[in-house]
């Protein structure tokens, strides 16, 4: 069980991980929290908004300020699963030759997929396993991951040339989304002024240990959840159904499929990180609501009307949010 | 040292009785409706006030009551009380603490979280209480509740006062109810019903009217004292003496002993002992005797019949027959006896059909010795006194029957005897 100073340690951290986040990154302190959240839950981020936003730069500064092994693979067109997860190679050792593994960039803690929907759905899905099982199989063998283990990954928009939309399994396995939109002219601003003058953008020394992002781990899975919010989560995730009775109009007219179970898990667990972040010792309904979008956001989808008509999946989880009260 | 498992049971006490208090309305809803059916039927049926039973008291009772019973057992029921803890958690703004709490004690965790969580609730939940008194509507609606138990108690225990009004008469009824005119059948049926449905006290008292007026009407005079076996013997014994000694008028004694009987007889019986004792024919004499004594041994034997039966099988007492009068047409001026010798009262509940042993006779002084009142009236078929013929005035026999309030099948009979009589003496 933690102790008060466990908890308090862990309380400092992430304040800390968010403050050196955010000298490098400019606004989105929205993203910097969803990241933070999948970090504390074993979950894994997509990241989505058109090229030059700082999406890599984020992922970058995270993995800087937590002084993990950070690598970082480009998805292209022509990339090969192999290139992904690594291969047997033969090698001469000792003088007699044998396959040996050799890993891929997938082996490290914080992953970045960059662009992830330009390579081809074979090389997208080569991540499955590492996303979900925290392993990598090649061939008949099976290599674990290192904790703490993260896949932060970034897709431009899929209405741009050149993407392979991700296929809803290997959507489904991310446990957030969260979208990057322009910043505000501020911001811009700043932007412009942190790059241009100066030693220009450091990425942050690290201040954070495996140990005590495990620890970390931990403690939010202690963090307790009244049944009432549990089921208000799984109510929630519920009328996301087109085919529930409890789901608004709008979610049965443009949805074709609703959320699976495991926007529900991600519900509560991003809950209890976001309770933990905010220093609340018990998840509340508003940490649910504050969560709601980023877990669930990715795992709708709409049919082809609600498409034609331009409906937004936020703007249908709004209607839920009302729809279904604690 | 606050103890978090006896707070939350004070606090699932709390809600089990604001959960028995909102059942509460649906209580005085259905006492309410029951209490409303109760007082229509008391107000606009024509029915005294304790036509309405306790049974149907008992009824109506039955679905406030069940309400109540099941809002008891319901409240009696463990509550869930994650849910209620959540309902505290909302009321009083603490953002699912206390709820979260009990997650905690319920896994027996330990650690930060459960302390810092005490910590918080035992601050944030002073005054919780106030969280579950009941507000002013409540109270109201459970007054309400109490003054509607109380008055239909009340209303269903009330007496009846004896000068109240009296009961609404036929017409009423049909006026109310916004029926035509009854015709005479139904209104018999309506008042058969209302003796149905009255009290003991009101039934009593119609069956003592009706009692009254059957008495007064005659239709249950019986002879006293009149023992069919006596006259057999006597008029047996004096007609073997008078076989005897050969005929001759008879002596101031026998005469004297004759009235006697006579007195004791049924009507019939007596207007034929009269007629002996005013005839001076001995012949006339003996063969009437003759008559009176056959007529009085089956008048024994029926009742001594009637007895053994009676000791048999009394249920069967109420089924009794016509008695066989003495023959009749033997003589010009013979008497013909009929029915109703033996007790009326028995008599009258079931009379069974049976072949009238009278036949029709010849003219003479009929009505003299016919049943006083029964219009029959000679008329002149021919020439010369002979060919006078009597002749039964029917309508006139039903009016006379009318009044003397003869059973259906008495009255049948009595009918058909006449139109036998009517029928051989016109030929």
């Amino acid at each position: 069980m933690s102790t008060q100073q466990d908890v308090q340690a862990t309380m400092d951290l992430f304040g800390r991980l968010k403050e050196a986040i955010g000298s490098v990154i400019v606004g989105h302190k929205q993203i910097v929290q969803t990241a933070l959240i999948a970090l504390l839950c074993e979950g894994n981020v997509l990241i989505e908004g058109v090229p030059g936003l700082g999406k890599t730069l984020l992922v970058r500064a995270l993995a800087g300020a937590l002084g993990l092994k950070f690598s970082r693979i480009q998805f292209t067109p022509d990339l090969m699963p192999a290139d992904i997860i690594g291969t047997d190679i033969l090698t001469e050792v000792d003088g007699h030759r044998e396959f040996r593994f050799s890993e891929g960039p997938v082996f490290a803690n914080v992953v970045l997929a960059d662009e992830i929907n330009r390579a081809t759905p074979k090389t997208q899905s080569a991540l499955l396993e590492a996303m979900q099982e925290r392993t990598v199989s090649v061939r008949a063998t099976t290599y674990p991951l290192e904790e703490p283990y993260i896949v932060l990954a970034t897709q431009n928009p899929i209405e741009m040339e050149g993407t392979y939309p991700l296929p809803e399994a290997q959507v489904d396995r991310f446990m957030l989304k969260a979208v990057i939109e322009y910043p505000t002219l501020e911001e811009l601003t700043e932007i412009t002024t942190r790059n241009t003058e100066g030693a220009g953008i450091t990425i942050p020394t690290p201040i954070a240990t495996a140990d005590d992002i495990l620890r970390a781990r931990q403690i939010v899975r202690e963090i307790p959840v009244a049944d009432a919010l549990r089921t208000y989560a799984s109510r929630l995730v519920h009328a996301t159904r087109p085919a529930d009775p409890t789901a608004p109009p709008r979610v049965r007219d443009f949805v074709e499929y609703g959320a699976s179970p495991r926007a529900a898990i991600a519900l509560i667990m991003a809950a209890k990180a976001h309770a933990l972040i905010e220093g609340s010792p018990n998840v509340r309904p508003a940490d649910i609501e504050a969560v709601l979008e980023p877990a669930v956001v990715h795992r709708l989808l709409l049919n082809f009307r609600g498409e034609a008509e331009g409906v937004t999946i936020p703007e249908l989880l709004s209607d839920i949010r009302q729809e279904v009260t604690v | 040292m606050f103890e978090f498992e006896a707070f939350v049971a004070s606090i699932l006490r709390r809600a089990r009785a604001e959960r028995f208090v909102r059942s509460l309305g649906l209580f005085g809803l259905c006492l309410g409706g029951s209490g409303l059916i109760l007082a229509l039927i008391a107000q606009f049926l024509p029915l005294p006030p304790r036509v309405i039973t306790y049974v149907q008291i008992g009824i109506l009772a039955a679905v406030p009551l069940t309400t109540a019973l099941v809002a008891w057992i319901g409240s009696r029921r463990l509550p869930d009380a994650s849910k209620i803890l959540f309902e505290l958690d909302r009321r009083l703004h603490t953002e699912a603490r206390i709820s979260s709490l009990h997650v905690l004690t319920r896994s027996g965790a330990t650690g930060f979280f459960t302390d810092r969580l005490t910590e918080t609730v035992t601050r944030e939940s002073e005054g919780w209480e106030g969280v579950y008194r009941p507000t002013w509507r409540t109270l109201a609606s459970l007054a309400g509740v109490i003054v509607l138990l109380v008055g239909i108690v009340a209303l269903a225990l009330v007496e009846r006062e004896p000068d109240e009004e009296p009961l609404p008469s036929t017409e009423i009824v049909t006026e109310i109810e916004g029926l035509e005119e009854p015709l005479p059948e139904e209104l018999d049926t309506i008042e058969t019903e209302r003796i149905e449905d009255s009290s003991t006290d009101w039934i009593a008292q119609a069956l003592a009217d009706l009692e009254q007026a059957r008495s007064d009407s005659g239709a249950d005079e019986v002879p006293s004292g009149f023992d069919p076996e006596e006259v057999e013997l006597y008029t047996t014994a004096l007609l073997e003496e008078l076989r005897e000694r050969g005929a001759r008028p008879l002596s101031a004694e026998e005469l004297e002993r004759l009235s006697e009987l006579a007195t004791t007889a049924p009507l019939e019986l007596g207007d034929a002992l009269d007629a002996v004792l005013a005839e001076d024919d001995p012949k006339e004499i003996e063969d009437q005797l003759e008559l009176i004594a056959d007529y009085a041994r089956q008048q024994a034997d029926l009742d001594r019949l009637l007895e053994a039966d009676d000791r048999e099988n009394p249920e069967s007492s109420a089924e009794r027959f016509v008695p066989e009068s003495p023959a009749a047409g033997e003589g010009e001026d013979e008497v013909y006896p009929m029915s109703g010798y033996g007790d009326e009262r028995e008599t009258e509940p079931s009379l069974r059909e049976a072949p009238l042993p009278g036949e029709p006779g010849v003219t003479g002084d009929v009505h003299e010795y016919i049943t006083g009142g029964v219009p029959i009236d000679l008329y002149s078929s021919g020439g010369g006194p002979q060919e006078i013929q009597p002749q039964v005035d029917y309508e006139r026999v039903e009016t006379i029957l009318d009044t003397r309030a003869l059973p259906q099948d008495a009255f049948e009979t009595v009918r058909r005897y006449f139109e036998l009589v009517g029928s051989e003496g016109e030929t």
